[in-house]
């Protein structure tokens, strides 16, 4: 599966505009486990002294949860269900509620390894500012806030006038002296 | 001995956000645990931070699932008996 030329467009701007980050272009996955998986270890090797890594990927569909949506009462049944139906149930380690994901949505994550420890607050700005300066590069304005209404709402959510396009949200663990912080959209 | 399960004092910027969640508990009362294996999970505004056992042991909790927490709470104990 190839990412649309816009998306590749967009992965393009991401590594000119943001040369302090490691973009990894648009990574194409044949399912949505792998994708996820290569996301989550990006961390794995990363220390303070390394470049942040900014990764985007696609894949077929299936509904990512969180993992206080995996401990509900019924949810082994529930993904079992939903994979009969095509729709096969990942759970995530960062926060937010269940979120689908399609070859018509990207995933973008950033990942960083700190030192101390670093400010919530921050990881949601500087994400937020990727994903503006690159829908900005071509001319579509978005900006981040909760909107009314919006499903799983944050303070950072990303929307065009009042609709909602992407919701973020973070992972922070500790690997030995240093913070593994992964902020995703 | 025992030795405490603490939130570290500047995990999250309290000023921002008071307070956090115990968003899971992955082991149950007295369960044996490793150092560094993820014991409970909390969650301030869909941040998640993994919080590890400090020590091989016994577990023990002192806020469960769906407590309210600040920077720098005991969550429970690991004790080495």
């Amino acid at each position: 599966m190839e990412a649309s030329p816009a998306v590749a467009g967009l992965a393009a701007v991401a590594g000119k505009a943001f040369p302090t980050f490691f973009s990894t272009g648009v990574r194409t996955f044949s399912t949505a486990q792998a994708g996820l998986e290569r996301q989550e270890w990006f961390g794995e090797d990363l220390t303070p002294d390394d470049t942040p890594i900014l990764m985007a990927w696609q894949a077929p569909r299936a509904l990512i949860v969180g993992r206080s949506d995996a401990r509900l009462p019924g949810f082994a049944r529930a993904a079992e269900e939903l994979a009969a139906e095509g729709w096969p149930v990942l759970v995530r380690r960062s926060g937010g509620s269940a979120c689908p994901v399609s070859p018509g949505t990207l995933q973008i994550a950033l990942v960083r390894a700190s030192a101390g420890q670093g400010e919530i607050e921050a990881g949601y700005r500087t994400l937020a500012s990727v994903i503006e300066t690159l829908l900005s590069g071509v001319n579509v304005l978005c900006e981040a806030g909760e909107r009314p209404g919006a499903f799983c709402p944050g303070r950072y959510d990303l929307g065009v006038g009042p609709r909602k396009f992407a919701g973020l949200s973070q992972h922070w663990r500790s690997r030995g002296s240093a913070i593994i912080i992964s902020t995703a959209a | 001995m025992a030795t405490e399960t603490a939130l570290p004092p500047d995990l999250w910027d309290a000023a921002a956000n008071p307070e956090g969640i115990v968003a899971n508990r992955f082991f149950t009362e007295g369960a044996g645990v490793r150092k560094g294996a993820t014991v409970a999970e909390i969650m301030v505004e869909k941040t998640s931070f993994d919080i590890a056992a400090p020590a091989d042991g016994h577990l023990h909790i002192a806020v469960g699932k769906g407590g309210v927490v600040k920077p720098g709470a005991v969550i429970g104990t690991v004790d080495g008996g």
